[in-house]
Parts: structure tokens; sequence; C-alpha cells
């Protein structure tokens, strides 16, 4: 394939003007290096990020994303863009594994609060005073997998819990496959996380 | 414990850097103290950093340009990424270890087997070495030097300086010394200019003798000494002189010793 810029010139258009940037954005899916990077590691990284990314392409288009992210906030390669954009890749699955990791722990604490006497019921109501103002999707997936006695953990009735309440026939046009329900599940911790930063919930107030 | 230390211990955990031994102990006590977990509960909140909305804008500019590029190849990864990868496995790492091993192995078996053993002895060849032909009576002042004991390898150097045609009986016993010497780079070019010139040497010595073979013989030996031909190129050269030599029993004795002895080898 012919590349119109070398891999340089396309970190020099990302730092430009908004056409620029596009157009930077737009050459860097163009790099056969970029793809060959985002599947060796993922390749090298799979079974266990798998949860995070189901496909090479997520970490693929995760890795773009991450590298117009360095370039934004001032980093980013200054001579080797190759080696850069590998050990981007490399350090994007260690944090896909650290990730994966605190969803564990995560999902255990949560479990583990909404059980205890002392808490439980305060935190079950921030909970769903936090759910109530979330996505769909999110409200649905949350509220099954912490707030139901027992909870639902199995991926495949998530998924249909998910289609069934928010799929194609009711709340929007998506529809929801079991693969990317720990996908669906990160994110949605993470939003989860961002709006309890703004409710704080106090423990100590009993 | 306070929070600070939860909360340290929580960024250690996380961040993968514990001993298996302590995440297991860092685990069982997340299950058994609530004071862990909601310390827990609150870094992950704490810790979480919302999306900026220059990143927002960014990953919907990457979405935007991803599904209009439409379907992403499959990259084709070189040899030594597919090794990396299996590299990773231990199973991989087994079959490449394996592998690894065998070809050292089958490497050193054919370095081995393609190198030259050792060079014969000086002792050997100087056991297997034609003596040049000396006359009754000396009939020229090299064969009289040379039969009398007197030559030097530096004296027939001096009498080959000046040969009327191009060569003289002088470089015959030159060439002899030169082997006896071991100098077989030297040994080889002199015997080789005596079977060219062999009407010269054969004026001077009877019909009946086969100094032309034991010529070629001295100049197979001094080659050998050299080094520079292969064993199987000696060995070649030598069995195509041995049916030549039928009459000549000493010599043929020789030649084929040194067969034998690079068979043997």
């Amino acid at each position: 394939m012919n590349i119109p810029h070398d891999s340089m010139d396309i970190m020099a258009l990302l730092r430009g003007s908004e056409a620029e940037r596009k157009e930077g954005v737009r050459l860097l899916f163009e790099l056969e290096f970029i793809r060959q990077y985002a599947f060796y590691w993922y390749r090298r990284y799979l079974p266990r990020i798998a949860n995070k990314y189901p496909e090479w392409e997520d970490l693929y288009m995760e890795s773009i994303f991450g590298l117009i992210n360095e370039v934004d906030e001032g980093r980013g390669p200054r001579t080797n863009v190759k080696g850069y954009f590998s050990r981007l890749c490399q350090n994007m699955c260690e944090k896909a594994l650290r990730d994966l990791k605190e969803d564990e722990a995560f999902d255990q604490v949560i479990s583990g609060l909404l059980g205890a006497s002392d808490s439980g019921y305060k935190l079950r109501a921030w909970i769903e005073n936090i759910l109530s103002k979330m996505e769909c999707k999110c409200e649905t997936l949350l509220r099954w997998r912490y707030l139901q006695t027992p909870p639902v953990k199995d991926k495949e009735q998530l998924a249909a819990l998910l289609q069934d309440e928010c799929g194609s026939k009711k709340n929007g046009p998506e529809s929801y496959s079991p693969i990317a329900i720990p996908v669906h599940l990160h994110d949605c911790r993470n939003k989860f996380r961002g709006l309890a930063g703004t409710n704080p919930f106090d423990f100590d107030d009993n | 414990m306070s929070n600070v230390i939860f909360t340290q211990q929580i960024k250690t955990y996380l961040a993968g850097k514990m001993s298996p031994r302590a995440e297991k102990q860092f685990e069982a006590d997340l299950e058994r103290s609530a004071e862990l977990k909601k310390a827990f509960l609150q870094y992950s909140i704490d810790a979480y950093e919302p999306p900026t909305s220059k990143a927002k804008e960014t990953r919907q500019l990457v979405e935007e340009t991803y599904q209009a590029y439409g379907a992403v190849p499959q990259p084709t990864l070189p040899w030594w990424f597919h090794l990396r990868v299996l590299w990773d496995s231990t199973m991989g790492k087994l079959l490449l270890g394996s592998g690894l091993v065998a070809t050292a192995l089958v490497a050193w078996f054919i370095v081995a087997g393609q190198s030259d053993p050792a060079p014969p002895s000086r002792q050997f060849m100087s056991s297997h070495i034609q003596d040049p032909f000396c006359p009754g009576q000396a009939a020229l002042p090299a064969t009289d030097i040379f039969c009398n004991g007197e030559a030097t390898i530096p004296r027939l150097e001096q009498m080959t300086q000046d040969c009327p045609g191009g060569f003289c009986l002088a470089e015959y016993y030159l060439a002899h010394l030169y082997l006896k010497d071991a100098q077989y780079q030297k040994a080889a070019t002199a015997f080789e200019r005596c079977i060219t010139h062999y009407e010269v040497i054969g004026a001077y010595i009877p019909k009946d003798l086969d100094v032309h073979n034991a010529l070629i013989f001295n100049r197979i030996l001094a080659e050998l000494g050299e080094g520079k031909k292969s064993r199987a190129e000696i060995r070649t050269a030598l069995e195509a002189l041995l049916p030549q030599l039928d009459g000549y029993r000493s010599l043929r004795q020789d030649a084929q010793e040194v067969v034998d002895f690079l068979d043997k080898k």
C-alpha cells in the first residue's frame, strides 16, 4: 500500500489543525505496522485480555486512540514511531490486565458490602440512586449483576436480559452478544465510578 | 489499620507488584475485612478519572474514521512475530527449545562431519616421500650436489635462478627438499613444474624408472600437506594414480597407505 507520508509526518499532522488532525487519524489507519503491532501484542496477551478486548480490532482501535491521546498530551513519539507504538500496545495490554483485576476485586467488594448488615441497605440505596441516572444498558447490566439476589454472573443470561430490556425491539437499535458482556460491564463500571465520584457514599454515616 | 495503608496495599495489589503469597493474603483480607472493602470501593471510585472532553472528541473521531475505513484486514505477521507469540506459551517454549537444541545438534554434526581432520604428521609425510633419482655417476652440478648430500634449499634456489630454457634439474631436487622441509605450497608448485617439464628430467633418467608417477605422487603428498584441497579430492587423485603403479610395488604400497590413511581419518 502506498503511504503518502512517513509516520513522523503523520505525528506532525496530529499536532496540527482540525483538518490536519482528521487526515492524520485517517492515515494512521493506513499504516500496516500499526495493525501488525496491535495484532501481535493482542496475540501475545491472549486469552488473558479477551474479556476486555474480544477481538484484535478492539485493541487496534484502542491503541490508535491511545497514540493520539499521547500526542495530545504533549508526549508521543519523537523519532521512533514503531518502537513507541509497540511499547504503547504492550502497556495497553498490561493495563487491560490490571483493569480486569480491578473489575474482579470491585465485584467482590460490592458483593461483600451489599451482604454486610451494617452498610448493606444504605449501599444498596446509594447504588440504586446512581443506577437510576444511567442509560438502559448500564442500569440493567449493573442491577442484575449486583443488586439481584442471587446476582446474575452468567454472560449468556446477562446478554439475554440486556437484549430483552434494552435490545432493538425496545429501547434502541443495539443487539448484545455474550462475548461482549465483560466489555459492557467494564464500561458500565467506569461510568458508575464516574457518577459515584460526584455522589460520594458516606460509609460512616449510619 | 489506617486508610492510607489500605490504599497503599490496594495500589500495590492492582499494580501486580505483590508477591503471590502476599496477593493471596490480601484477597483473603479483602474477603474478611469490611474496612478494607470500604477502602477498596472508595479507592476505586476516587482513582477513576472520567475521560476529558478532548478525549471524548478524539474517541469519536477515531470511531468515525474506523467506521468509514470499513473492514480492517487482518495483518500478516513476519515469521519472527509468530515465534515470539509461540515462545510465550509453555508448550511453545518446549517446542522451540527442543527445536533449537535439535538444530544445534544437527549443525554440530554437519560441521563436525565437514571439517577436515588433523593434517598428516610430518613423520608420516617423510616416510612416504618418493626420493629423487640419483645416477651412479653424477652428470650435472645439481645432481652432484644433491646426491652427495651437499644440497640445501638456498643453494638449489640459487642454482635455479639462471636455468637455460626456463627449467633445470636443480628444480627437480629442490621440489623434494621443499617437501621434506614441509614447505608444502612451494613443493606443490615445484612438482607441478617438474611434471610440466618432464621431458627435461626424463632425458637424464633411465626409461625403466617410473619417475613421472613418483612426481605425481609427491605432488599429491604436497597438496595433502598444503591442506587446500579436500580429502575427497586428494583421494580421487590417488585412486586415479593407483592403476598406473602396478609394476612399481614400493610406490604402489606408499600410495595405498596414503589412501588408507585418508579413509581411516
